[in-house]
Formats: structure tokens, sequence, C-alpha cells
């Protein structure tokens, strides 16, 4: 087999390199025997570029020239709060870039963030290169479930420019999955754990006969130890504020010591109760020629206290993501922990806790990510020779994809942890009178209001027959390969007219250019169906009306004389006239807004007049 | 000009139509009364045996009359075709030839499993029995998720087949989601019409209009009949059983026996059908003879006709057979009329047989043996007809008789 394929795990701190070798796989160390290389880049002062630990190395010396953690805002637009935060955290200097993307500035050069992983991604390729003796073009590169659109497109230009034919990007949980699953001939469902630097993801899977599916992901993007040392810096900056009134954050060399003395501190107490931070000449104060020197204990007890909102809150999406499964912490077989972050061993108890079993032990947090895209890269492969692959995952979309609705709505077609590939059609119609057009805005995200979601892409439909709101019929289809690619149809259903776009790269639009479109656009909004889904929903909503009148009377038996009840009954009736009001106009946008508190006031009421009876 | 339906088009007859009303041509009813959502425009021909014109031009009025409704050559989606062959997909030429990294094997594995997801319920599809468990069911979907996952033709041109590998995997995906959980799968049984209750329900209807609706019935009747070519015969048989019956009834021997013929050509086996040929045959044997006894009495009485052609008269009669004695009395009168003393004994023998206690026979029994000169037999004879019907005359005849001896 003359051609390989290297799984790189592209991490926020550190990346790995790993590569399917005579049936199994195993990670490729670098130069210097390391198994892992930071994800960290720099231009040094004679304009050379710098990968890896010698551009870590140097950190400290070149702060503003040294990038890491790149990955929290590859992909991202100029304003997203990831951005913001990391414009005030990170030694090195970000500027807005010409489509409102983020620019990284080094030395009076500005590179896009695609160009730093990419920098990164060929330090890997040459790295496996250097190891197997050959050149290596195919790679699968992993990502964090929770990337969105834009995110993974921006990951595969870094690949692109690394030189890499990137054949497939899979989530690292369910690579790490692949890796724990490897050649174990298994029937259960495992929960991979992965708090990276810079991300935390969860997913549960179901394994069996060879085939991996993800049956649920959920995650948070600004949530990983990059938070936790976080923590630590500003507790140390406070210290240090409260005896010397400077704040050590505004000067980005000690901001930079700050952050290595931080994780090394995290990671000691990950084996130790009490470790010391010893920074010496972190600050020449001004008009003062003495350097300050910072000194501190941190106990674990310390830094757990720090840091158990971050772990709770991992906990919590954990919990969450296992009830959208309607699954148990019993149902799981196995927890697979992955991420450096997971060492912590207030992490590790509380999972235990949780799940009420003691997590995986055979893998390693570092290598498994890499190992997994090895996995999956020698099976796409082996398909691609013809030959047959005992091993299929089945990811799932992360988000909901939809598009935008009259009213600023928005309309989901497919839903978050729908296995890919997969397709969804609905039908629109025009929102105005004599519309002749409709402009198909793509939404990504969970919120229900459009400005709130990620837009991937815009098109126009034209040449609509000119006729009364709601009587022209678009058909929208939305498809996802089972690279992740999403298509996006829209069918004019007189004409048999057709409009599409395949969404390829990320469109760079901040909120307030969405808003613009939003107002620019009003004539040209789609409007869902009305009808149709106004009669389902009129026929639901009058059948919990006419129960309510029915409860009426035993309601108010059974909450007379009590405030509590009398401000109960005064929000059904609100609810209850809202909803008959949305019904006498013919409101169909209104009546999903006036279903769920009908719905919830019956079953109230219900549960009440039971409960007297 | 009238449009031109493609050969694979399927008419469909409207739900609710009253066919009676519409002003139709014979032709045109024969062409509507075989539309039944299933067969092509060119199985019509084939089905009615009319030229393609004739067809086409039938097909357009019934459209123009709203009778039928004319749809594409796929058959509706959810329940399951009825016919087997159905079920055997095969490549088009297109297809075989097309320029993709498939083996045939695969082409054809692709297009079958695409039909099955397209034609047949969610355990078809999985290859599932109904009462698969939710394992079962998992088992099913990772196996053939494995053999139809896109992933499994990773970079490989599929031209045509990428469509249906997309379709396929996502049919799949469906069925286990649905089979996999125990109240969505509820559902789906409650909601699903499977073959087999299908099939019960179509009977309990049938069974319901039949006996309330007699014009819905015999439409029922056609529609079954042109299913199974069987029943077909046997329902023909029992039609003209009962016309046969009814003929019958009225005396109408020559078609009864044409009806009653026709019924057994049809339906050989069954034993009713078969008495009543050999009871209408009996008759019309009998019917005959007493005509031709009747024939030859004439005759003789006339005196005008040759002894001859009575004779053979007499002789045909005697070849039938009745249950009639008194056909039989009368022939023995004849043959005795005709001094055939010795032919007149058979016939005067059957009579007695049948009547052996009436006068006329026994008269007719004493009168051969004494032409025959068998005085005693004769005298015998005579004493059991003056014991059972006395009268002075025949007293004096047997007093005579006993001086002969």
């Amino acid at each position: 087999m003359g051609e390989r394929v290297i799984g790189i795990d592209l991490g926020t701190t550190n990346s790995c390199v790993a590569i399917v070798d005579g049936g199994s796989p195993r990670v490729i160390p670098n130069k210097g025997g390391y198994k892992t290389t930071p994800s960290v880049v720099a231009v040094a002062e004679n304009g050379r570029r710098l990968v890896g630990h010698i551009a870590k190395r140097q950190a400290i010396t070149n702060a503003a020239n040294t990038v890491y953690a790149a990955k929290r805002v590859i992909g991202r637009k100029w304003g997203h709060p990831a951005v913001e935060s990391a414009k005030e955290t990170f030694s090195y200097k970000l500027v807005e870039g010409p489509h409102g993307d983020v620019r990284i500035e080094l030395r009076d050069r500005q590179y896009s963030v695609p160009e730093i992983s990419a920098a990164v991604l060929s330090e890997m390729k040459s790295v496996a290169e250097e190891a197997l003796g050959e050149p290596v073009e195919k790679a699968v590169i992993t990502i964090p479930a929770y990337f969105n659109d834009g995110q993974r497109q921006a990951t595969k230009d870094a690949g692109k420019i690394a030189g890499l034919d990137v054949i497939r990007m899979i989530n690292e949980p369910t690579a790490a999955a692949l890796a724990y699953g490897f050649g174990k001939n298994v029937d259960q469902k495992i929960i991979v754990f992965d708090l990276g630097g810079g991300t935390f993801d969860v997913s549960v899977l179901e394994i069996g006969q060879g085939v991996f599916e993800v049956i649920c992901a959920a995650g948070d993007t600004y949530l990983g130890g990059e938070d936790f040392d976080q923590r630590i810096i500003e507790w140390l900056c406070f210290g240090f504020m409260k005896d010397h009134k400077i704040d050590l954050r505004q000067d980005r060399m000690a901001l930079q010591r700050l952050k290595d003395a931080a994780e090394t501190a995290k990671c000691e107490l990950s084996t130790l109760e009490s470790t010391t931070i010893n920074l010496p000449f972190i600050i020449s104060p001004q008009g003062s020629s003495e350097a300050l020197h910072l000194q501190a204990t941190l106990t674990r007890a310390k830094l757990e206290e720090l840091t158990g909102d971050l772990v709770d809150r991992c906990i919590q999406i954990t919990d969450q993501a296992l009830r959208d499964a309607e699954l148990k912490p019993s149902d799981i077989h196995e927890v697979v922990l992955v991420g450096g972050q997971t060492r912590m061993p207030l992490v590790q108890k509380r999972v235990e806790q949780f799940f009420k079993r003691p997590p995986c032990k055979g893998v390693h947090p570092d290598e498994v990510v890499a190992l997994g895209a090895a996995v999956q890269g020698a099976a796409l492969l082996t398909q691609e020779h013809g030959q047959k692959s005992d091993m299929l995952l089945l990811d799932v979309t992360p988000h909901n994809l939809g598009i935008m609705v009259a009213g600023g709505y928005a309309k989901t077609l497919i839903e978050a942890n729908s296995t890919v590939p997969t397709s969804a059609s609905h039908t629109f119609t025009t929102a105005k009178d004599n519309q002749t057009q409709v402009k198909i805005v793509i939404l990504q995200g969970n919120s229900p209001k459009a400005e709130q979601n990620e837009v991937l892409g815009e098109f126009l439909l034209t040449g609509l027959r000119e006729a009364a709101r709601g009587v022209v019929e678009v058909d929208v289809t939305f498809d996802i390969s089972a690279d992740g690619i999403v298509s996006v149809s829209a069918k004019d259903k007189d004409t048999g007219k057709q409009q599409s776009i395949v969404v390829t790269a990320s469109s760079s639009l901040t909120e307030e250019e969405l808003k613009r479109i939003m107002a620019d656009n009003k004539d040209l909004a789609v409007a869902a169906r009305s009808k149709e889904e106004f009669e389902k929903a009129r026929v639901d909503a009058e059948r919990m009306l006419r129960d309510l009148d029915r409860l009426w009377p035993q309601a108010e038996a059974a909450f007379a004389g009590n405030a509590l009840g009398q401000e109960t009954l005064r929000k059904a009736k609100a609810a209850m006239d809202k909803a008959k009001g949305a019904i006498a106009t013919g409101q169909a946008e209104a009546m999903p807004e006036v279903m769920e508190p009908l719905a919830r006031t019956l079953s109230l009421i219900k549960g009440a007049v039971s409960k007297k009876v | 000009m009238p449009t031109a339906f493609k050969p694979t088009d399927v008419p469909t007859q409207r739900a609710g139509l009253d066919i009676s009303r519409l002003p139709l041509s014979a032709e045109e009813g024969f062409v509507l009364s075989r539309v039944d959502g299933h067969t092509t425009v060119k199985e019509l021909m084939t089905a009615t045996g009319l030229p393609e014109r004739s067809v086409q031009d039938a097909l357009e009025k019934l459209l123009r009359l709203q009778a039928i409704s004319m749809g594409a050559s796929a058959p509706a989606q959810g329940l399951a075709a009825e016919e087997d062959e159905e079920d055997l997909v095969e490549l088009t030429p297109e297809e075989r030839t097309e320029k993709v990294d498939l083996t045939q094997e695969q082409r054809l594995r692709l297009k079958t499993m695409d039909h099955l997801c397209a034609h047949k319920h969610h355990y078809a599809v999985l290859g599932v029995v109904r009462q698969a468990s939710v394992m079962e069911v998992k088992r099913a979907y990772q196996q053939l998720s494995k053999e139809f996952h896109p992933d499994t033709y990773f970079r490989k041109n599929l031209g045509s087949f990428k469509p249906m590998l997309d379709r396929i995997f996502r049919h799949l995906k469906t069925a286990y989601d649905v089979l996999g959980d125990p109240r969505e799968r509820a559902r789906y049984d409650a909601t699903v019409m499977f073959e087999e209750d299908a099939a019960a329900l179509k009977r309990a209807a049938e069974l319901r209009s039949w006996a309330m609706d007699p014009k819905r019935r015999k439409e029922m009747e056609e529609r079954r009949l042109r299913r199974n070519p069987m029943m077909q015969r046997l329902t023909r048989a029992k039609r003209h059983q009962q016309r046969a019956q009814e003929l019958y009834a009225q005396k109408q021997l020559a078609a009864a026996a044409n009806e009653i013929a026709l019924a057994v050509a049809q339906d050989p086996v069954d034993p009713t059908l078969r008495e009543l040929q050999q009871k209408i045959q009996a008759d019309i044997r009998a019917e005959k003879m007493t005509r031709l006894v009747a024939q030859a009495e004439a005759m003789l009485h006339a005196g005008t006709v040759d002894e001859e052609v009575v004779q053979s008269t007499v002789k045909q009669a005697l070849e039938l057979e009745s249950q009639d004695f008194m056909v039989y009395v009368r022939l023995g009168r004849l043959l005795l009329q005709s001094k055939q003393l010795k032919a007149a004994r058979e016939p005067a023998d059957r009579a007695l047989r049948m009547a052996p206690e009436d006068a006329r026979t026994l008269t007719l029994m004493v009168d051969v043996y004494e032409g025959a000169g068998m005085t005693l037999n004769a005298i015998r004879m005579l004493e059991k007809l003056v014991q059972l019907h006395p009268n002075p005359e025949r007293q004096e005849r047997l007093k005579q008789l006993r001086r002969q001896l």
C-alpha cells in the first residue's frame, strides 16, 4: 500500500499525529521524542517561523509574536465573544480582517488564523514524513464536536494550506471512541468526556459489530483547560494587585509568564497536594528601577475551590446530554476520559460520582484522539481501495440547521444530533403580497431567534409569480453529506425554478451585518407555510381550550381563598385569552408561542383539580 | 389529437365514482373496468385485447370525464406492492453499462434495496420479523449500515447510484429510529397496514359490501375474478348452474341441458353439477321417449303410415329410458298391436317393475302372456288384477281363461 493516511489531533495547546501500522494505530513521536507537539507558532526576530516545542520555549521572550491557542479563534468572526475575550487575554495582537474575520499580527505582518493552524499541521505532516520516510498527503483531522460550519471550514482550509488532502474531519470525542473501541468486539454504550485545552465535548456512542454510532453530542466551545489556567492567573493577579496595586494583565510578558506558571502549577497539582509558584522579577513598576517578584503557594484544595464551578458545568452538560438521549448514567457501560484536563483529580472524582463507576483506564488522554483519526483514515482508505472495512462511523450533526423566516425567527429543518448523511425538506411561502423573490438565509444554531444563530450563507430565489401572500409555495431542501458538507436548495413549486448553494466557507457575517440584512430584506422574507401548520396547531389549541373550559369551575374551587392560586388562575386566563386571540386572528406565527404556555397551564390545572378530587 | 399516454402510465379510478352514470360506450366501459390503479396503459392493451388507438381514446375520454386520474408508473408509497413479481428488480441497460466503480452485483443490490425502501414497511427493509427484539433490530441496522453507508463507497465514482445510496442509508436510519424505539414502533405498528392485515381488512370490507350492495357485489366479484382465474371458472360454473336450474324448473330441458353442460365444462369436479346434469339428461331422454311413443301411436292410429316407419319409431323409443311406467305400458301396447309379442314382453316387464299394482300394467301383462300362449301365467296375472281391481269384466275373462286351460 503506497498511500498512507495520517490522523492529526489539532489541539488547542498540543497536537498529535498517528498512523495505522500493521493493523493497529500508533502515535508518531516528533524529533525530540515527544508524542505531542505544542500547537504554538511564533515568528522570531529574524523573521523565521517557529513551530512546536521550539516556539513554546521562546514564548516568554517573544510573547507578542508567539501564537498559542489559535484554535480558540479559528473560523470565528470579529466581534464574537470568544474573540473579544481572546483579545483581552492573549499576549499576541488580534486585528480585524477584511471580511470581518480575525487576523493575527506578528511582526507587522497579518496572518489569517488558518495560516497559523496550517503551520502546526505542516509540522505534524513533516513529523510523520520523517518517521515514515515517505511523503504523506492524506489526513484525517479532528475538531471539537461543537465546532460550527465556519470553524470546520477554516480548519479544512488550514489543512489545504499545509498541503494536506483532508479526506475527512471527525469530531474529537468520536475519534476517541474509535480508538477505544478499535479491535474490541464490544456491544455497548460509551460516553466520551473530552475536556481539552479549549473546549469541552461530550458524546454518547453506541458500538456494535464494528459500527460506531454517535447517539448524541453536546459541549461548550468556551470551556477547557485554559479556563482553569485563567482562574489561577486571575487568582495570582488578584493577590499581586492587593499587595502591589499593579495589574499584571496589562503587561504582555508578565501575562505569558503567568500563563506558563499557572499551567505548570495546575499539572503539578494533579499529583501533589501543594505547589509553589515562583516568578521573580515579574514586573518593574513605573518610576521604580526595582522589579517586583511574585511568589505564591497554591494547594489542590484552593485550585478545586477556584475551578469547582467549571467542573460543575462539565457535569451539567453531561447530564443534559444524557437526558436529551433519554439515557440514565447507569445505561453507560464505559466512560472514556480524553484531554489533558481530565487528569485533574477533581474531574475524575466528579465523573466517577456521576456515573457511579471509575472511568476507563485503557486510553491515553493526549493520544487517543489522534489514534482514532488514524483508525478512521485507514478505514476510509481501505474502502477507497475497494477492500472491505469492518468499521463504520456514524456521526451526527451537532447543531440545528434551518432558515430564517418572517419575523426574525429561525425555522429548523435538520435537528441537532441527526445522523449524517441526512436531508430534510419543508415548504415555505411568501410573506408579502406580490412578492416575487425570497431570500433564503441559512442558519446554524439552537436559538429560535434568527439573529442568535450563525449564518452559513444566503441566496435569492427570484421570478416568483405575483400572488397574495401565502399562496406561492417554495420548497427548501437541506442536505448534509457524510462529509458534513451542507447544501441547500430552494425550488419554486409553480415554475420548478431552482436555486441552490453548497455551504463552502464561512460567510463571516457579524451580528450587525445580519441585522442589517434582515432589515434590508424584509420584503424578501419567506414565511413558514402558515395554513397547514396553523390548522394543526389550531386543532390542538382548541382541544386544550375546551378541556380548560371544562375544568375551569373545578379549578376555581380548588384555588379558592389562595393568593397563589388566584395568581395561577389569572395567568391561566391570560394564556387562554392569548391562544383564543391567536386563533381568532389566524396568526400562524404566534401559534407556537401560545401552544407551550397553554399546554403548561392545562397540565397545571389538571394536576390541581385531580389533587383536590 | 388525443393526448398520448405513455405505456408505463398507470390510470387509477377516482374514488366514489358511480360508473353507471357515465356516458360511456361499451368499449370505454370495458377499458374502465380494467383500470385498477396497478395496470399500466400497456398492460391495459393486453388485458382488453383492444388496439392501442382504442385504449388511448377511451382513456382520454375517461380522463376528460374525470373518471380516472393518470399517474406515473411509480406505485404508491407505503403499502407493499401486491405482486411478488414487482419485487424482482432489474437493472436498466443504462444502469448496467454506466461507467461507475461498482460491480454488477453491487448495482443490483443497491437497486433492490432502494426498491425495498420505497415500497416495503420498515420491518421488511431491515429484514426482521414483526416480533423482532430491539436488539435484533439494532443488529440488522448495524449490519446493513456497514453495507449501505456512503463511506462504504468512499471516493468511488457512483454516478446515478449515488442518490440511491444516500436514500437507502437515510431510510435505514429512519427504519431503525422507529423500530428501535418502543414508543415510535407502537405508533408505527398502529398506523401502518401490513400485507397480511391489509389483505384481511380488504376481505372483510369485501364481505360487508357483498352483503349490502348488489352493484358493489358484482364489482367485487369481477375484481376478484380478474385476480384469480380458477375463481373465475368456478363462478361461471355457478352462474350456468343457476340458469340451468331455472330453465329446468320451467321445463325448458334443452336449454337447461345446454347451461349445465357449460357449467360442468367450467367445473368438472363439483358432484352437484354432475347430478343435475344427469337428471336433466334423463328427463330429456324420457321426454323424447314419450314423444316417440305418442308419435308411433298416432301413426298407428291413422293407419296411413308404413308399418316399417312405426316399427323404427318404436325401436328408437325402446332405446331410451323413462321414469314414467305409462310410457312402457303404451310401448307394450304398440308392440302388441303390431303383433310383436316377444318384443312387447320387455317394456311390459319394465312397467310391471315400476308399477306392479297398476291395473293398466297388469292388463298389459295379461295380454302379453295371453298373446304368447302362456295361459298359466296370464291366469296368475289376471287373478292378481281381479284381486286388486275387481270388476265383472275381468272376472268373466278369468273364468274364460281357466276354462281354456
